[in-house]
């Protein structure tokens, strides 16, 4: 009975203390998870991207076990409109996955909050300048990059042999990068009728893709003279007018020699053909280093032939950089965590961990240095570009609207346009559509 | 006296009664016109007087600055222009072509259904899809098109980069894709024709033309006028082949109206100037279905 009546007690007591912690834990103030939303890209060859940044998501969670990420993916061209309607209606994510030329855009509209006070001088100086010109907003910076790009210029070996150009006299390296003059005999002679059919079934210069901004300008913008010239700079500095500087007579001669490439020397092709280079339907594309590894992956044969040398410019060597950076929406709840999330996207071991997955030239010097496939040729071309030509893309807070006019005249101008005529309607439209900036 | 006066009064409460009823049983649909329609409209008309940016947000008052913009714009006129050329293709091309076709078929004959499904498979087909594979097609190096061209000795056409050949090209595409849905519509308003108008006209020695002028065409103006209307605003309204197949190029000679606004609203981000485009696309509409209705007014009831 005394045994009985002990653990009866001991029961009892048991069940009070196990009532007593319960009632402690629910009392105790529930330590809430910080959730931080992020949009990326998805789908194609972002399939590695999406995967990369799921990872930099886990193991940052796991750093910082308060914070939970809750990532959103959509196709390039949705994510970018997507983005562009949240900033408009201020429900943007918390960090915001921001095209590089759109960051003074978003900044114009205040969206965007500066990060200045989460990086140091040091900091700062282990990215490439382009990629901290393009985030840095009236003198604040606004989030790292991803990545970065570069353009150079792929060639076929055996077709210069089958034409009797000697493929190793092609300069690889920045120093002696031979100009768009020096190129276009060359690309006459590549071109070429295979099967007497009359119609062109190599050409000297492929194009994948009509003309852009990104890749497109680069060759208009390097018939500037000299750095800062206003064709080189292509819009006035504060953003805001492209008068004077996308039709100064330099500028002119660009768009010209652009237009001679597709309609007077028909060098290249108007109707882009994708794969171009890979299925040897053209001797040379100026082209990102995503266009090698295509090759290399899904074309091994090919990828042997294949030589890299620096973009040709006419008389100012220039590419355009930049890629997505990773910055923080001013509307955010949490501005620490999402801070810190995009600092932590843009760090040393993210931006390796890119690499890997996606390929693309990083745009931290400390990850160029430790990657062993930059410090020799081919892909040596590609750093060495990004370190020493390239530029931000040009920088003004109607990138939109500049974007859209300036591309629509160059696929005018590639299919036959006046040229004058054209770049004067161009001029016209873009300062009409950027003067609110302007007045504002 | 009084009975009449209830009996009155009951009437009037059942009328109003049925008249709410009716009203409730609209209710749900006409909340969602009004609001995924009319204001929606409303709306776009306001924003016309600003400098909205999708990417700013901020509908700033500019007053009739967006219109003066867009009447001292070429590729406005520029625009409308392309858009009358591609309309007046279409509708031409579409509305014979799906005429034919209906009368063939209304005749009947071994391969009808046959027919019937290869018309009508391009309509049910995604239109995106559809002009993926005609891209292809018209390619200058891949294309079949050109294939069959090169075949019979004929020389590789630009179609697409060509700014002759890229309109009607475009429109081709379009008019297989939607053939199909008129057919339809000719083969339910040639079905309606009652037989005896037939019988009366070949009793009057009329021979199969002179039938097809007095008898059909009259008996169908309706069902033709429905078509050309519908066809002339879907002609205005398109948008997919041309985002997919040209994005408005060779130099403008596809950018047609509702693209060069899509591209003004979604890739300039200026969504108060196209805003003006659209309102002034919705006036020229509503006055060409204005006049349409009118010309092609049935007198023929039977």
């Amino acid at each position: 009975m005394t045994k009985h009546k002990k653990s009866s007690r001991f029961i009892v007591s048991l069940l009070i203390f196990s009532l007593l912690l319960i009632g402690m834990a629910w009392s105790l103030p529930a330590q809430e998870k910080k959730v931080i939303t992020f949009w990326g890209q998805k789908g194609g060859a972002n399939q590695t991207r999406e995967a990369a940044q799921r990872k930099m998501f886990e193991k940052f969670e796991e750093e910082n076990p308060n914070v939970d990420v809750k990532p959103q993916f959509f196709p390039f061209n949705e994510l970018v409109k997507k983005t562009n309607l949240a900033i408009g209606s201020k429900s943007a994510p918390d960090v915001v996955y921001a095209d590089a030329p759109l960051i003074g855009s978003y900044v114009r509209a205040g969206a965007l909050m500066p990060l200045d006070e989460y990086y140091t001088e040091e900091e700062l100086n282990k990215f490439v300048s382009s990629s901290v010109d393009t985030a840095t907003v009236n003198d604040h910076f606004y989030g790292p990059p991803e990545s970065s790009s570069a353009l150079a210029l792929l060639y076929n070996k055996e077709m210069f042999r089958e034409v009797g150009i000697d493929p190793e006299e092609v300069p690889v390296k920045l120093e002696n990068a031979w100009t768009l003059f020096e190129w276009l005999p060359k690309w006459k002679k590549l071109t070429r009728d295979t099967n007497g059919d009359g119609q062109t079934d190599v050409f000297g210069l492929g194009r994948t893709f009509d003309p852009s901004t990104y890749s497109t300008l680069p060759l208009i913008r390097s018939f500037g003279t000299y750095k800062g010239s206003p064709t080189y700079q292509a819009v006035s500095p504060d953003g805001t007018s492209v008068d004077g500087y996308l039709n100064t007579e330099k500028a002119i001669e660009g768009f010209q020699f652009f237009q001679d490439l597709f309609q007077e020397w028909e060098v290249a092709n108007v109707t882009p053909i994708a794969e171009i280079l890979a299925t040897g339907r053209a001797a040379t594309v100026i082209s990102t280093e995503r266009t090698l590894l295509n090759i290399k992956d899904n074309y091994p044969e090919m990828a042997k032939k294949i030589g890299i040398a620096p973009i040709p410019y006419a008389y100012t060597p220039i590419t355009h950089a930049g890629s997505f950076h990773y910055t923080v929406s001013k509307y955010t709840k949490h501005p620490e965590a999402a801070a810190k999330l995009a600092k932590f996207m843009g760090n040393e071991w993210s931006a390796k961990l890119m690499w890997e997955r996606v390929g693309q030239v990083p745009a931290r010097k400390d990850t160029l240095e430790s990657i062993e496939a930059y410090q020799s040729y081919p892909r040596r071309v590609f750093m060495e570009t990004l370190r020493e030509w390239s530029v931000a893309r040009p920088q003004t807070p109607g990138y939109a609207e500049y974007k859209n006019y300036v591309q629509n005249a160059m696929k005018d101008i590639r299919d036959g346009a006046n040229v004058e005529n054209r770049v004067a309607q161009m001029v016209k439209n873009t300062d009409r559509a950027l003067k609110k900036y302007k007045e504002e | 006296m009084l009975s009449r006066i209830s009996k009155l009064a009951s009437e009037l409460w059942q009328d109003r009664l049925e008249n709410f009823y009716g009203w409730m049983f609209v209710l749900p649909a006409l909340i969602g016109v009004l609001i995924f329609r009319a204001w929606p409209m409303i709306r776009a008309f306001f924003l016309s007087f600003t400098s909205y940016s999708l990417i700013f947000g901020d509908a700033n008052f500019i007053g009739v600055a967006n219109y003066v913009e867009m009447f001292t714009s070429s590729r406005f006129y520029s625009s409308i222009l392309v858009t009358f050329q591609y309309t007046f293709m279409r509708v031409i091309a579409e509305v014979l072509l799906a005429l034919i076709i209906a009368l063939i078929l209304r005749k009947g004959g071994p391969f009808v259904k046959a027919v019937r499904i290869t018309v009508f498979l391009p309509v049910v087909t995604s239109l995106v899809a559809a002009a993926v594979v005609w891209k292809l097609m018209y390619h200058p190096i891949f294309g079949i098109v050109n294939g069959f061209l090169n075949a019979v000795g004929l020389p590789t056409q630009d179609f697409l980069a060509s700014v002759t050949q890229a309109l009607p090209s475009l429109t081709a595409t379009v008019v297989w894709k939607h053939v199909g849905f008129s057919v339809i519509i000719f083969l339910s308003g040639l079905n309606a024709i009652p037989r005896q108008f037939y019988e009366a006209a070949e009793v009057d020695g009329a021979n199969k033309v002179q039938q097809f002028f007095h008898v059909t065409l009259p008996l169908i103006k309706r069902t033709l006028m429905y078509v050309i209307v519908i066809t002339t605003i879907f002609s205005f309204k398109v948008l997919g082949p041309v985002y997919v197949m040209t994005q408005g190029g060779p130099r403008g000679a596809t950018r047609l109206l509702v693209y060069n606004i899509y591209e003004t609203g979604f890739q300039a981000m200026r969504l108060g100037y196209a805003s003006t485009l659209s309102v002034v696309m919705f006036l020229i509409l509503a006055v060409f279905t204005f006049f349409q209705i009118r010309l092609l007014r049935s007198e023929v009831e039977y």
